[in-house]
């Protein structure tokens, strides 16, 4: 009898352990990625990290601050491009779809959200890029910010999609009665209230579609060029800012990685931190969010 | 049955009920002769059937509604007299697979017909439901939504249809200095009368309600029974209440509505309130009243 | 959608019913913005779906050509020309996975049996929540660092099997923690309580009843797991190497197909058709591996409804 129940104890035990694992590796990661880069801190100091505008290992310089600037530029052109068409297609599925429709749109999603990122990256390299190296612009190569974003764009719309569509769906249909009873149409209704109300999560749609857009490596590194430079227009335009090719902080650890050693690989794994730490925060921030939300509306 | 006990079976006072002696069963001509002497109707159901997909939940329902009278729809639960109310103004295309027959004339035309303009008729027919639904704004945001969405934009004359809403619904002393505060901090009898003042601000000329004080206290629900009574002076209303009570209080007009064992809802009787309550033509109407069953 | 057949129910009254000026109604106005506000909707879910068929078909349409039989069982040449077939990665990411799995499921399996049926609401299994929330949103060549820092460089193992399957398990944790424990929640307090009533421990309990319950949707996860290991990339560039040759045992380093694609298109000279071929296989694993997880999900609703 009593074996029954030491046995008992043990199991609950072992499996403690287990959900603590997790916990257990992200703070391994925190920590190791922090040890392997501190040599980096130390002698190249956080501040010359982040504002130095210079990444050229080579002499020795190592701000990261183009590959900041290039992993927003990236992130901000693909949520600009992917949130009307989310927004648009969570809204036609949660109030306009009709029910057989729905039953083809959201496999799509889903299907959206399986393909692998160098599938992503293989048709942006071939077939996107030769496309836009076609834009007279000067020292254009198709290679850059909006081959990078309109690729990350299509990433990021499943996140945007599932999540909104789950925040719309979470309005209680009172509301929308209400307004359906004012003789208000339903356009209206679903941008006066239905949309409004769902408002903290969609945002925390938004929130999540960049944390992912920040940590997309090997789409990126296929279609943006990699040159560690702020990007800046190619012309006169300013609008062809987007076609300069930048780098990535992501991108920026794939590309040296593989030969780099000593201070330089030291450098990578700080972009490493920065990248872990910058995602820590949004995630949060996002779950933040969508818990408010969720206790809100109970 | 004397009149005293029914008045005591209706915990009225014996005033309120008339003292003449109840007739005969009425055959059906007289009765529908009777119901041609009513004032003109503003909506008039002619056998109304609602399919919710097979299932049958209102069965020919034909009943003239009174102008600027307050007609109070009564009935065990489960006897459609919700599903009647919100065919009045089509909430209940909302629901899937919902199918309709027969006609509901407003003014005499078919709301009923495929090309009817709903967004039109819900404006001319207001609605307000059984638990208060405010929106998550604002007061003010809340009462100029409706004028707000038919186009008007003038804030002067957005912040007098507010003022006036709110004092058509007895509640612009209590809120007039919180109109920018949300609505959702108001208690629940005063967020009823704000959804009500909702519902007038964009001039209905009907206000359907449902079960309106049943998610409310005494005190808020006697408040909202006042507020009929001075409302339909200008407004038609029809109210599903199954607080019979309320019924025999606030009413003109009275539908009973009874479902049977096939729970497909079937109008039993209609008629003034006052002889409904005390002498009603129908046994099963009877038997309601006096607390038999339901 | 209405048109207005019959004359619109509009009031043509000047004075609402309480006497005061009407105000206008701009039905038709309303009625326009409306139809083409769904029309913009219609485009976006359009497009949508569209961008799928684009991406899809245009591998699709430039990969089929080039695939064969003999692509799928001749292994990669190595080296620059890209020439040769997959067969090696194709095995490459059957290891990879099992090995994964292998790690990723005992734990993430025993993490969510304990936080489903042993823990409460404390603020220890908010704190452990919370790191699996976190876990979930590190990119994935954070794991990769972590991984060649951790594995092959501090603990010796070098490129291999499983330095990489450690990093790609510590990144499919939170994945098959957070199915696992959803579909232990599903299962039914009285099923549980039936149990115990009978006398039976809580871990006989969970063994004979709740798992076997709860089984088929932890097998989902799983294999939605299997699916995001088989389209990882980062983790494993900086820590399974790129050797194209098959590995011999887990010190071995190689290369799984998505991987063995990347390399294709960023380092050798492999035409274009090759490079489309392996996308397409890959893709066909994707939708396979896709296809049986709801195929499995709605199984198990049946069963629980």
């Amino acid at each position: 009898m009593r074996r029954r129940y030491l046995w008992d104890r043990l199991v609950k035990y072992l499996l403690l352990a287990s959900a603590f694992s997790a916990l257990l590796v992200l703070l391994l990661i925190g920590l190791f990625t922090l040890q392997e880069a501190w040599p980096a801190l130390v002698r190249v100091g956080p501040l010359r990290l982040l504002t130095g505008t210079s990444w050229r290992p080579g002499q020795g310089q190592y701000g990261i601050l183009p590959m900041i600037a290039g992993s927003l530029w990236v992130t901000a052109v693909s949520v600009v491009i992917a949130l009307p068409i989310g927004l648009g297609t969570a809204v036609f599925l949660v109030e306009v779809a009709p029910g057989r429709l729905a039953g083809v749109v959201k496999p799509a999603v889903e299907l959206l959200a399986g393909i692998p990122s160098v599938v992503y990256g293989l048709f942006g390299m071939l077939m996107l890029v030769p496309l836009l190296r076609r834009l007279p612009v000067p020292r254009n190569s198709g290679f850059g910010i909006l081959a990078a974003g309109i690729v990350l764009a299509v990433m990021v719309l499943p996140t945007l999609i599932t999540i909104s569509a789950d925040a719309l769906r979470a309005v209680p249909q009172s509301y929308k009665e209400g307004s359906l009873a004012l003789g208000v149409t339903h356009w209206q209704t679903i941008w006066g209230v239905i949309v409004p109300a769902a408002r903290s999560g969609i945002v925390a749609a938004v929130i999540l579609a960049v944390g992912r857009a920040l940590g997309e490596t090997m789409a990126m590194i296929m279609v943006i060029g990699n040159s560690p430079i702020i990007p800046v227009p190619l012309s006169s335009n300013p609008l062809t800012i987007l076609l300069s090719q930048a780098r990535t902080l992501t991108g920026n650890i794939a590309v040296e990685i593989a030969y780099a050693s000593g201070l330089q690989e030291s450098a990578l794994f700080a972009t490493g931190v920065v990248l872990f730490l910058l995602i820590l925060l949004i995630n949060g921030t996002a779950r933040l969010l969508l818990g408010k939300r969720a206790s809100a509306s109970a | 049955m004397t009149t005293k006990t029914l008045a005591q079976a209706l915990r009225l006072p014996l005033a309120q009920l008339q003292t003449s002696p109840r007739p005969q069963a009425v055959p059906l001509a007289v009765a529908t002769a009777a119901r041609q002497s009513l004032p003109a109707a503003t909506f008039s159901a002619q056998d109304y059937s609602l399919y919710y997909g097979d299932f049958l939940a209102l069965e020919r329902i034909s009943l003239d509604i009174p102008a600027r009278q307050i007609t109070a729809i009564i009935g065990p639960s489960g006897c459609g007299k919700t599903s009647f109310l919100r065919s009045l103004n089509r909430m209940n295309d909302l629901i899937k697979g919902v199918r309709t027959e027969g006609s509901i004339l407003l003014d005499g035309q078919d709301i009923l017909l495929p090309g009817t303009d709903v967004v039109a008729l819900r404006r001319r027919v207001g609605m307000v439901f059984q638990r208060p639904n405010p929106f998550p704004m604002t007061i003010r945001e809340n009462v100029s939504y409706g004028p707000r969405k038919l186009g008007e934009h003038n804030r002067a004359r957005l912040d007098e249809i507010v003022e006036r809403s709110l004092r058509q619904a007895a509640l612009w002393d209590e809120v007039k200095d919180l109109l920018d505060r949300p609505a959702m901090a108001l208690s629940g009898g005063q967020q009823q009368r704000l959804c009500i003042a909702r519902a007038l601000a964009v001039q209905p000329e009907v206000l359907l309600m449902d079960e309106p004080a049943s998610a409310l206290d005494p005190v808020a629900t006697l408040k909202i029974e006042e507020l009929m009574r001075d409302l339909a002076h200008d407004y038609t209303i029809v109210v599903v209440t199954h607080n019979m009570q309320q019924a025999a209080r606030v009413s003109d007009y009275t539908a009973f509505f009874l479902s049977g064992d096939d729970r497909t809802g079937r109008l039993v009787e209609f008629g003034r309130t006052k002889e409904v309550f005390t002498k009603p033509h129908d046994r099963r109407t009877e038997d309601y009243i006096t607390g038999r069953f339901g | 959608m209405e048109t207005t057949v019959n004359l619109p129910l509009s009031s043509r009254q000047r004075l609402s019913a309480a006497g005061q000026p009407m105000l206008a109604s701009g039905y038709g106005r309303r009625r326009f913005v409306q139809g083409a506000g769904f029309a913009l909707l219609w485009a976006a879910a359009g497009l949508t779906v569209g961008l799928l068929a684009i991406v899809i078909g245009y591998i699709f349409v430039r990969g089929l050509p080039g695939l064969s039989w003999r692509f799928l069982v001749t292994a990669p040449e190595g080296g620059l020309s890209g020439g040769g077939g997959i067969s090696t990665t194709i095995v490459t990411t059957a290891y990879l996975v099992l090995l994964t799995l292998a790690i990723a499921t005992p734990l993430g399996s025993g993490a969510a049996l304990y936080m489903s049926e042993y823990a409460g609401d404390s603020l220890g299994l908010q704190i452990v929540r919370f790191g699996i929330e976190m876990l979930a949103g590190v990119p994935s060549i954070v794991f990769g660092l972590f991984g060649y820092a951790l594995f092959v460089t501090r603990m010796h193992f070098g490129f291999s099997l499983l330095s990489a399957s450690l990093a790609t398990a510590a990144l499919v944790l939170p994945v098959v923690i957070r199915t696992a424990e959803e579909s232990l929640q599903a299962v039914p307090r009285d099923l549980r309580e039936a149990s115990l009533a009978l006398g039976t421990t809580k871990w006989q309990t969970i063994w004979g009843v709740v798992l076997p319950s709860a089984l088929p949707g932890m097998l989902t996860g799983v294999i939605l797991s299997a699916g995001r290991i088989v389209s990882e990339t980062a983790v494993l560039y900086v820590t399974l190497g790129g050797s194209s040759l098959l590995p011999r045992n887990i010190m071995d380093g190689g290369r799984t197909l998505a991987l063995h694609l990347f390399y294709l298109a960023t380092e050798t000279n492999a035409p274009v058709s090759k490079q489309m071929a392996t996308g397409v296989v890959l893709i066909a694993l994707i939708l396979l591996i896709n296809f049986s997880t709801n195929w499995l999900g709605r199984k198990w609703k049946a069963k629980t409804l």
